[in-house]
């Protein structure tokens, strides 16, 4: 509680501080963010954890990959001056290992394998800095939406795996949608956040948290008889990270 | 006028103390160094295949002009106890290096294997080639040099730094090693004895006759090897061998054998559970340039509006 009343009043304090800057113009954003990640590889198989065939759970557990993401967003319109609109590319990269298993006995060996993928996003992004640049409450909520490719590999010990002739290696598109809050933390140190401004041409800073949810199954492509084609790529998924707008 | 004078002298005693300070600091990291291949390299281990070996080393002198005494020469004996200012009776002098070298600041001189203390004074009758002997010589040098740099002060004795010869025809001890079965290959993990510099592992189809080395790892690099290349399905012996860095092999290790046989990593697990992905590889990524081409196109678009 007393988290949330220092938080309040820090909010309170700089909505009333009628703080005016941001020298130089604003056209980016650029966003580092980490989250954990899992795909949903598993949800066309029957059966969950260790009763189950889910083939992601039983390689490499019930633990999370850790997901690092950078997102570049080119600030091209100001619709009615209550947020900006801006098309953004976001790539990021995870990767999870475990055990390759003895295909006879099916038990593990110490040979390794490792799913590595590379989301790529081509995203719409509306961020609401109206409160922010018009009241000085410090919160940007934003919107995102758009397309996803999502290039795949898979090794086993320190190469590519190859399975019955094909190597392990492709890509899966699809879409992806994200909300989130970010704090405009220049109210921490008003004159330190000007001078970032008028020497780095960095407008505003921000801490923020989205959940991302993806469907990355090549838009749910299904065989004939209604099963999905090919990896899953699908997640949900919370990101925390830190952005800059300049 | 008396005070003036007293502190005069004080700034005058400290100045000559920095002076000394100074000019000494820069003599003491000044000399005549030692060193075989590189500067880094200070210790040569060989065997009873080297006895006829004439190993080279280099010297090298910094004090150039500075510090070095008019006529010194540096001279260079090998000794099987710690090095002292100058050859003790059961050292064997290799070389003198004139002044007149020394002026030209870099040289090398040959030391013969076979003409060390440890065989030419032994009492215990080693000769070069025995076998089962680690034997440990130090290579000495010593030159004439101006303790403090002040010129006319007194000449005293410096030693070089010392270098290691070291006969060794001791054998490591064998490694123990087990072995895990991988898809087309065996992971080979070792202990070696802390002499061991390279563990070497062999292979061979069970049933034929000769080993083949497969594959070598300096212990430094790691505990196991790799042996990739294998058949599946077919079953080896695996053994591996110590070497140290005298090059001396030990006995072969325990023998074990393996078969190599097909792993699943993820996709196979995937595929064997049902998962239809055919892994289409690089053609489906050739559409990424389009996202590409779609950001290019608005940034163009807002600057040409």
């Amino acid at each position: 509680m007393r988290f949330f009343g220092l938080i309040a009043a820090l909010l309170a304090s700089h909505a009333f501080a009628g703080e005016v800057y941001g020298a130089t113009e604003q056209s980016f954003a650029f966003e580092f963010k980490l989250g954990p990640h899992r795909p949903l590889i598993d949800r066309e198989f029957p059966g969950v954890g260790d009763a189950g065939l889910d083939p992601y759970y039983r390689t490499f557990g019930p633990s999370f990959m850790l997901m690092g993401e950078v997102e570049v967003d080119y600030q091209f319109w100001r619709p009615f001056n209550v947020g900006s609109l801006a098309i953004g590319l976001a790539v990021g990269y995870a990767e999870k290992f475990g055990a390759a298993l003895d295909a006879l006995t099916l038990k593990p060996v110490t040979e390794s394998t490792g799913l590595r993928i590379f989301p790529i996003k081509l995203l719409a992004v509306y961020r609401f800095d109206f409160l922010a640049q018009r009241f000085n409450i410090p919160l940007v909520p934003y919107i995102k939406g758009g397309l996803v490719a999502e290039p795949w590999w898979i090794v086993k010990g320190n190469q590519t795996e190859i399975f019955n002739g094909r190597l392990a290696l492709s890509s899966r598109w699809g879409v992806a949608a994200v909300v989130g809050l970010a704090i405009q933390i220049d109210f921490l140190d008003p004159r330190l956040a000007r001078d970032f401004d008028t020497s780095a041409g960095v407008n505003h800073t921000y801490l923020f948290a989205e959940w991302s949810m993806t469907e990355v199954n090549n838009f749910g492509q299904k065989d004939e008889n209604g099963k999905p084609i090919g990896l899953d790529l699908s997640s949900r998924n919370v990101f925390f990270g830190i952005a800059v707008e300049f | 006028m008396a005070e003036g004078l007293l502190y005069g002298r004080r700034q005058m005693m400290r100045s000559l103390f920095l002076l000394s300070l100074l000019t000494a600091t820069v003599s003491a990291a000044q000399g005549v160094k030692l060193s075989y291949e590189t500067v880094d390299v200070t210790t040569k281990r060989f065997n009873a295949n080297d006895c006829n070996l004439n190993v080279t080393v280099n010297w090298t002198n910094t004090a150039l002009g500075l510090g070095l005494c008019a006529n010194t020469d540096l001279k260079v004996w090998a000794s099987e106890l710690e090095c002292q200012d100058s050859a003790g009776t059961t050292d064997v002098v290799f070389n003198t290096i004139s002044s007149s070298e020394l002026s030209a600041g870099v040289g090398t001189f040959t030391v013969a294997v076979a003409e060390l203390p440890g065989f030419k004074y032994s009492d215990a009758g080693v000769q070069c080639g025995t076998d089962g002997v680690e034997r440990s010589h130090r290579l000495c040098g010593a030159y004439r040099i101006n303790g403090t740099g002040i010129p006319g002060s007194a000449c005293t004795v410096s030693q070089t730094n010392s270098l290691s010869l070291i006969y060794d025809t001791k054998a490591p001890v064998a490694p123990t090693i087990t072995v895990d079965v991988q898809d087309s290959a065996l992971l080979v993990k070792f202990k070696a004895s802390p002499d061991t510099t390279v563990i070497h592992v062999y292979t061979r189809e069970q049933g034929t006759a000769a080993f083949i080395e497969k594959a070598q790892l300096a212990t430094a690099s790691g505990s196991s090897i790799k042996v990739s290349g294998l058949t599946n399905d077919t079953t080896y012996d695996v053994m591996a061998r110590s070497e140290d860095a005298a090059g001396n092999f030990s006995e072969n290790s325990e023998l074990f054998s393996a078969t190599p046989r097909l792993t699943l990593g993820f996709y196979g697990r995937y595929r064997s559970a049902g998962g239809t992905d055919t892994a289409t590889g690089c053609s489906a990524i050739n559409g990424l340039p389009f996202l590409l081409a779609c950001g290019l196109w608005l940034l163009r678009r807002k600057r040409n509006p």
